[in-house]
């Protein structure tokens, strides 16, 4: 650690000697102090007749004026002193008796001064100027004063004509602008008259731009109407180094416009809202209960031991972003994820690689997605509310259980009587019943859910001060619900007693969510912002493994209902209490001063604390039979803190007239805490509820602290504003390197020409652009460091602390370093109506780290290594088309994509595979996570008995590769199309994912010879391949997952909504400036050759780094219709 | 003005920050104790106990017990479980790809750790001599449940200063010797605490029989008492009885009973040396969940070694000697010691005598981890057929058993350049 520490010293002095010695350009502030005097002295000025135009006149080059004279004006009047200079200077001045302050007492004594010297000072502050004329000499007239008007406007959407708030508009080649208010209308007074170029931007919007002539004291409007774009070039986006615009990017940067799509579509969360809208990013659900927390993937898989999952910085503030696992059953976690509450979110852009994200440094390799939450803008309070409320419904066909009912042919006795017994004349089938009680109306476990949020939202400020402040309340229930007879049964078992509520639906949501966020501006040179959200939410995820039991049932209905067993009966498993409580605060200071013209600094701050209390409870006598029936509890805290630090200072130079540098320097510190406490209890007393007074208490503690700290140079060049260079580096040190790693340095090069911009006609803009650049991961926390485990011992019947050996360490851990170059180009063709961007990229993640399975000879299960390397490349795309613009209908449509070619190029010597589960591997020269199985080779029913045999499935001897986990393919399509002048919206959106393949758990486990309660093992209807999958997993020699890993591909129909705007008469009723009511529906219908469950779930219990799973029984996405009301006060 | 201002908040912020430098990635880990925290006397009996309650852990564990897997695959145990898990295919003898570490790793595991005592013990706190002995054996013991368990091929790796040293294969006669040698270890340093001593001694005689060297495990064990054993201890949560755990809470497994043709009559023969008694239907509502009463609780200590092994080792060595009636001698002077079992008489054949025999042994040291190796060893050293002697035929829900009689390694194991896989699957 002494080393990299030395090693950032040495960084961190370079930085701030840069900031100090760059200290020049302060003569630049006293020219403007001499521009601001000069404004009370008199103008010398031409013109070719009175009236006419003028211009300044070069006082050395004008001999009358250079003239040296000698004049006595001790307490003259100014008529006298005119009179005595004009007389000197051998020429007449004339001028108007009231234009002049004649009698004012002035004083001069001089031996030799110019006649413009002698001038201005007897004139100055007289507010006269002197023109010199061709016909009438000199005179002098009265200062004439700056003509100036007023501009105004109101910007649209073009799609709905709603007003577009928060549009930067811009006088262009000036510094005026303005912001739009909250009805989208904007107000910019004294502009010089003059013709000028307006424009109007907006995240989300195409370009706005005008002309517009400014007359004297008149006011000019302007009114926009913007086109839906996913991104613009010259939008802004946020940057380590501050904001920048797009164009002046060499990498791509997607941008969701959160503000407007919570407004219209079925967003219940962040997952919802980050989910299909970004190419190259992908959503991955643990399931479809409420409250769980998805996975994010951003342009493949880059590492099979730490996480994949990328940063999440709001308000410049690093957010804890892990997932924990909660309850029972398959992928059931919830997360730090959907604690932000996506209507506090104004825009979401996702940094996608190393190319984009060197910058952000050690632990930004898998990206990272940058929040920026709602800010107020200077106006009149803008007060929204919003209300919605909808139902869940659980719309999965759960496949059917069967038993196949026989005679032994020996004996006589009833018995199971599979196809294989058949075939082997075992016994004789004469039935098969079938039933699965999630599918039967008496005992399915779901009901309707609901969900209902309310929240209402105020933002406004006045010139120096803006302000928005939000608070919403939501709530879900899923659909998980005892069924009728099970409430009926367990109340009878307790006497009567009612249920809980919590043991009825045990999946529910509630969380209340606030947020205050400020700015002032100090100064003309300084602002401090000031952002606070709270969090507040409790979750109950339980008796998933419901979905278990019913598709591993016996096929007919059992004294147990036809469950897996009495134990896993809704009535039991519901009555398992699983509640998380969170608080997630996430707070941030950042401050600009700019100290001079050409330099600006930056500082946030902040803290991202999340307290999460895990309540788990079966109480005695209740839940499932078995040695918990004693009664359990479990209290399990955990706190994360995490504390930002980012200090930064950009300066910028004409190096000549069409060359701009930008130089910017910073320093970046994070710290993640992690506290974790629990204490569990066995043997409740009855009625109990904690762990006092348990039979047995045990408890434990657990600390992990990390560090990254870094600092970096980055060195911007601008050519003419076409052609933009960018070269930086960032050097790291952290805890988690091992002791003999010191400094890790990442550097980052991009370009971006714009050879073609803002023209009419068929190519509208054209942008090219290259982007090179390093990031990391860093290891575990403790991964570098061999440990002991501490514990208890029974020594002779006496209890004892004891040590033994946990982990073996590894001092040479260093960082996972990737190195990502892309290139794209950005297009903008049919008067902006078709908009292309396109993106090639090419990522290499050296050092690799392996969790290096140990062999099993050292009792230890595996320790990070540095020798794997993963290469992702592949290419994105996002095409938008305007279909239809005019007064009555607009429709928009936009497709984004991705394809991705994940390969793992080394894994390390002596290390022929990492196994995740049976099926899935990673191997050298296939993609991460990818499956394999001996192939079945063929099959035929020989005897013709209609039933396959062991010996009628010819399996292979070798494993055969079958394909990747994560899909290699994604395409979305969105449409928008808005009638009647925008008073009607009407979107959808459409989600691909394929190429990969799934190993279908839920079928494998039903057909092995445990279960047996599948089709192909007990109906001879049952096609022959499906036999052939079933004998061959069940195969004694060769058991292979062949027949049951397969194509995962879907399509979604994911989203529709429909939106109404509320007509004018109404609103004025409801005493509304706006108002709309919305219809929307999500997850609609799943078009899918898989025959598992939802292919869209991956089921991986707790294993927040391992991808592969899926295909166990989990609960599939439920299908939500909702409706929403939005007014505007 | 300006520019000195600026200057000087500048070198104020340098200055603060390289005074902030060196703690910048300074963290706090108060859980980690690293291992040379524990180069002291405390410190080696800290690593004594963790090896202790490492080596309880694995053998009275509960679904990847040694107790319990090898119980299942022989005919002591029954799966009750629906759950797929790994015990079902012990059970069935139906292990799938080895993905599953059975016992293995653990033992592994507590093998290194008994090591890493020992070391600590002979460098830092040598006295008394007789703790360095029980480890030695325990040690022992993991080498013969290893030989006992899996097939031929496993290597016995080891971490030197953190660098991983690879083992040879040894094929399961090694395993065997190596055991042996460590007893002798055992011995040399357990010669001030009889308890010790005599552990050694059994576990060698046991060792010695597995190699089939019937005359030389007869001789390791002949001073030892008939009253003696050696237990593990156990406590909930730190240490559980894993059998009691997963027959009589989980319900996973019940004490079988003539399991699958030849297995044999564990509950209905009524003998005071298998008590059980019925605890309900197991998971899969299907079968009769009956529990091992001796085992009685999560504290329940389980024997490792006694006198009583000790004397039929002796007897096997008889009989192998062709000493039929000294044989039947002590099983009856055993019996004796138990009320309620009658005398044996003597059965008419060698085949039968070896039956009775092996019988007496499976209900003396019922679930103490001894039938599996029985179990292999008729059929490699009394050269039975395997499907003679394991559970075989017709399973529950319409399967059938399979023919393993050892298992694998997981396939970590591939890991070690020198593995080449199992030398041999048979008994």
């Amino acid at each position: 650690m002494g080393h990299a520490t030395r090693s950032l010293r040495t960084i961190v002095i370079a930085v701030l000697v840069a900031h100090v010695s760059a200290g020049i350009g302060f003569a630049q502030s006293e020219t403007e102090r001499a521009e601001s005097t000069e404004y009370r002295a008199p103008r010398f000025l031409f013109a070719t007749k009175p009236g006419a135009a003028t211009r300044a006149l070069d006082i050395e080059k004008t001999p009358a004026l250079a003239r040296r004279i000698a004049v006595d004006l001790d307490g003259a009047t100014l008529a006298e002193a005119i009179e005595t200079i004009s007389a000197r200077a051998g020429f007449r001045i004339g001028y108007a008796a009231d234009a002049v302050p004649a009698e004012r007492r002035v004083r001069l004594r001089a031996e030799s001064i110019t006649v413009a010297a002698a001038l201005t000072d007897v004139l100055g502050g007289a507010g006269l100027d002197v023109v010199f004329t061709s016909s009438a000499g000199v005179v002098l007239v009265k200062r004439i004063q700056p003509q100036t008007g007023t501009l105004t406007g109101t910007v649209l959407d073009s799609a709905s004509h709603r007003p577009l708030p928060g549009v930067q508009i811009r006088l262009e080649g000036t510094s005026i602008r303005a912001v739009t208010d909250d009805s989208g209308q904007f107000r910019i007074p004294a502009v010089p008259v003059g013709r000028y170029t307006l424009t109007a931007r907006r995240i989300g919007y195409s370009l706005g731009r005008q002309s517009v002539t400014v007359t004297n004291a008149q006011e000019s409007r302007s009114d926009f109407a913007l086109l839906v774009v996913p991104t613009t070039l010259e939008d802004v986006v946020t940057t380590v180094t501050g904001a920048q615009r797009r164009v002046e990017l060499g990498n791509v940067i997607g941008t969701i416009n959160a503000d407007s799509v919570t407004r219209d579509a079925p967003i219940t969360n962040l997952t919802n809202l980050i989910n299909a809208r970004v190419p190259g990013t992908q959503v991955i659900l643990d399931n479809g209960l409420t409250g769980s927390s998805p996975r994010i993937r951003i342009r493949g898989l880059n590492s099979f031991t730490v996480s994949n999952q990328p940063l999440l910085v709001v308000d410049g503030v690093r957010v804890e972003n892990s997932t924990a696992t909660l309850g029972n059953g398959y992928g059931q976690r919830t997360g730090r994820f959907n604690d932000l509450n996506p209507e506090e979110i104004e825009s979401i852009e996702v940094v996608k690689g190393p190319s984009a994200a060197t910058l952000y440094g050690t632990d930004a390799a898998n990206g990272v997605i940058v929040v920026k939450t709602k800010r107020g803008r200077p106006g009149h309070t803008a007060t929204t509310v919003y209300a919605e409320t909808g139902i869940l419904q659980e719309v999965e066909k759960f496949p059917d259980n069967y038993y196949s009912w026989g005679t032994n042919t020996g004996t006589g006795a009833v018995q199971q009587c599979l196809l294989t017994q058949q075939a082997a004349g075992v016994c004789t089938q004469d039935s098969v019943t079938t039933f699965n009680p999630l599918n039967n109306s008496e005992t399915r476990p779901f009901g309707t859910g609901r969900r209902n949020q309310v929240g209402v939202q105020a933002s406004g400020g006045v010139d120096r001060f803006t302000y928005f402040v939000s608070g919403e309340y939501e709530g879900e229930v899923g659909v998980l619900r005892m069924p009728g007879i099970d409430q009926a049964r367990i109340s009878t078992e307790r006497g009567g007693v009612a249920i809980p509520e919590e043991q009825i639906r045990p999946n529910a949501l509630a969380r209340a969510s606030f947020r205050a966020n400020g700015g002032v501006a100090v100064g003309s040179n300084a602002d401090i912002n000031v952002a606070v959200g709270l969090v507040s939410s409790d979750v109950r995820i339980v008796g998933d493994g419901i979905i278990t039991s019913g598709v591993f049932g016996p096929g007919y209905r059992t004294p147990a209902d036809g469950w897996l067993s009495f134990l896993s009966r809704p009535g039991e498993a519901f009555a398992l209490r699983n509640t998380e409580s969170v608080d997630h605060y996430i707070s941030s200071v950042s401050g600009n001063w700019r100290p001079a013209s050409w330099l600006s600094t930056r500082m946030t701050t902040g803290l991202d604390f999340s307290s999460s209390f895990l309540d788990g409870l079966q109480r005695r006598d209740e839940g499932p039979l078995g040695a918990n029936r004693v009664g359990t509890r479990l209290n399990l805290k955990t706190n994360v803190s995490q504390y930002s630090a980012d200090l930064g200072a950009s300066a910028s130079f004409n190096l000549r007239p069409s060359v701009v540098s930008r130089t910017s320097t910073g320093l970046q510190y994070n710290r993640r805490l992690q506290q974790v406490t629990s204490a569990s209890g066995t043997g409740l007393p009855p009625g109990s509820e904690t762990v006092t007074g348990a039979a047995v208490v045990t408890g434990s503690e657990q600390t992990v602290e990390s560090v990254v700290a870094g600092a970096y140079v980055e060195e911007a060049l601008s050519l003419r504003e076409r052609l933009f260079l960018t070269a930086a580096v960032r050097a790291d040190g952290a805890t988690a390197f091992g002791k003999n790693f010191s400094t890790a340095a990442y550097p980052k090069l991009s370009l971006s020409w714009l050879t073609v911009d803002q023209q009419p006609g068929f190519l509208n803009s054209l942008r090219l652009r290259a982007a090179y650049g390093a990031s990391g991961v860093q290891p575990a926390s403790t991964a570098a460091l061999p440990t002991l485990i501490l514990g208890a011992g029974i020594v002779d019947g006496v209890s004892i602390s004891g040590a033994r050996l946990q982990t073996t360490g590894n001092p040479d851990l260093r960082p996972e370093r990737q190195t990502e170059y892309e290139n794209g180009a950005d297009i903008e063709l049919f008067d902006h109506r078709v908009r292309l961007e396109a993106t090639y990229y090419n990522r290499l993640s050296h050092d690799a780290l392996v969790d290096r399975p140990l062999p099993s000879e050292f009792g230890i299960l595996s320790r990070q290594e540095n020798i794997g390397s993963v290469r992702n490349k592949g290419y994105e795309g996002l095409l938008s088309l305007t279909l239809l613009n005019n007064n009555q209908m607009t429709w928009d449509l936009s497709f984004n994509g991705s394809v991705n070619h994940n390969k793992l190029e080394k894994i390390g010597a002596g290390i022929p595979f990492v196994g995740v589960n049976p099926t899935t591997r990673n191997v050298e020269g296939y993609p991460l996570f990818s499956a394999f199985a001996l192939p079945i080779l063929g099959y035929a029913d020989r005897d013709g008995n209609g039933i396959l045999e062991d010996s009628e499935v010819q399996i292979g001897d070798t494993l055969v590769f079958i394909g990747q986990s994560l899909p290699p393919r994604q395409l979305t399509m969105s449409s928008s199309l808005s009638l009647l002048q925008g008073r009607v919206r009407i979107g959808t959106q459409f989600d691909y994912r394929g190429g990969q393949v799934l190993t279908n758990y839920t079928g494998i486990n039903r057909c092995s010879a445990i279960l047996a309660d599948c089709a192909e093992v007990n109906l001879r209807t049952a096609s022959l391949a499906d036999q052939a999958a079933a004998i061959a997993y069940n195969s004694r020699t060769k058991k292979t997952y062949y027949g049951y890993t397969v194509s995962g591909a879907f399509t979604r129909w994911r989203e529709l909504s429909l939106t109404y705007q509320l007509p004018e008469g109404l609103l004025r009723s409801l005493k509304s400036t706006r108002a709309s009511i919305t219809l929307t529906g999500r997850n609609l219908h799943l078009f899918t050759k898989y025959r598992g469950l939802d292919p869209e779930t991956n089921d991986a219990v707790g294993l927040s780094t391992v991808e592969g799973y899926g295909g166990n029984p989990t609960s599939p996405p439920v299908r939500y219709w909702l409706f929403r009301i939005n007014l505007g006060l | 003005m300006h520019n000195l201002s600026l200057r000087a908040a500048a070198r104020f912020l340098v200055c603060s920050i390289l005074v902030c430098c060196s703690r910048l990635t300074d963290v706090d880990a108060p859980d980690l104790v690293t291992p040379d925290r524990v180069g002291n006397a405390a410190g080696a009996e800290a690593l004594r106990v963790g090896a202790i309650n490492g080596f309880a852990l694995v053998f009275g564990g509960a679904e990847n017990g040694q107790i319990t897997t090898s119980g299942a695959i022989a005919d002591e145990f029954y799966n009750a479980s629906t759950a797929v898990i790994s015990l079902a295919y012990a059970d069935i003898r139906q292990l799938p790809e080895p993905s599953t570490s059975y016992p293995y790793r653990n033992l592994q595991r507590a093998r290194l750790d008994i090591e890493r005592a020992i070391a600590a013990k002979q460098e830092f706190a040598p006295n008394p001599s007789s703790k360095i002995a029980e480890l030695f054996a325990l040690s022992a013991y993991t080498r013969d449940f290893l030989g006992e368990n899996m097939c031929s091929g496993i290597p016995l790796g080891e971490i030197v200063d953190g660098n991983l040293v690879f083992g040879e294969p040894l094929t399961t006669t090694q395993l065997f010797e190596d055991a042996v040698a460590n007893f002798d270890s055992s011995i040399t340093y357990g010669t001030d605490s009889a308890r010790f001593l005599n552990l050694a001694k059994v576990g060698k005689g046991r060792a010695l029989l597995n190699l089939g060297r019937f005359a030389e495990a007869a001789a390791a064990v002949s001073t030892v008492p008939t009253s003696y054993t050696y237990m593990t201890f156990h406590a909930p949560i730190v240490q559980p009885n894993g059998v009691f755990a997963i027959i009589n809470n989980s319900k996973w497994l019940t004490v079988a009973d003539r399991e699958g043709i030849n297995g044999l009559n564990f509950r209905s023969a009524g003998d005071p040396r298998v008590p059980t008694a019925y605890v309900g239907k197991g998971v899969d509502q299907l079968v009769d969940v009956y529990s091992f009463t001796r085992y009685g609780s999560l504290s329940a200590p389980i024997v490792l070694a006694s006198g009583i092994e000790a004397r039929l080792i002796e007897a096997e060595a008889l009989l192998k000697a062709g000493d039929a009636a000294g044989e039947l001698a002590i099983l009856n002077d055993l019996r004796a010691t138990m009320p309620g079992l009658a005398p044996l008489t003597q059965p008419a054949t060698l085949d039968q005598q070896i039956d009775q025999l092996f019988r007496e042994r499976a209900f003396w040291m019922f679930a103490t981890g001894h039938r599996h190796g029985d179990l292999r060893r008729l059929v490699r050293q009394y050269l039975r057929s395997p499907e003679a002697v394991f559970p075989t035929g017709p399973y529950k829900n319409g399967s059938t058993y399979g023919t393993d009689v050892s298992f694998p390694p997981d396939n970590t194991q591939l890991g070690n350049p020198n593995y080449k896989g199992c030398l041999s699957t048979g008994a």
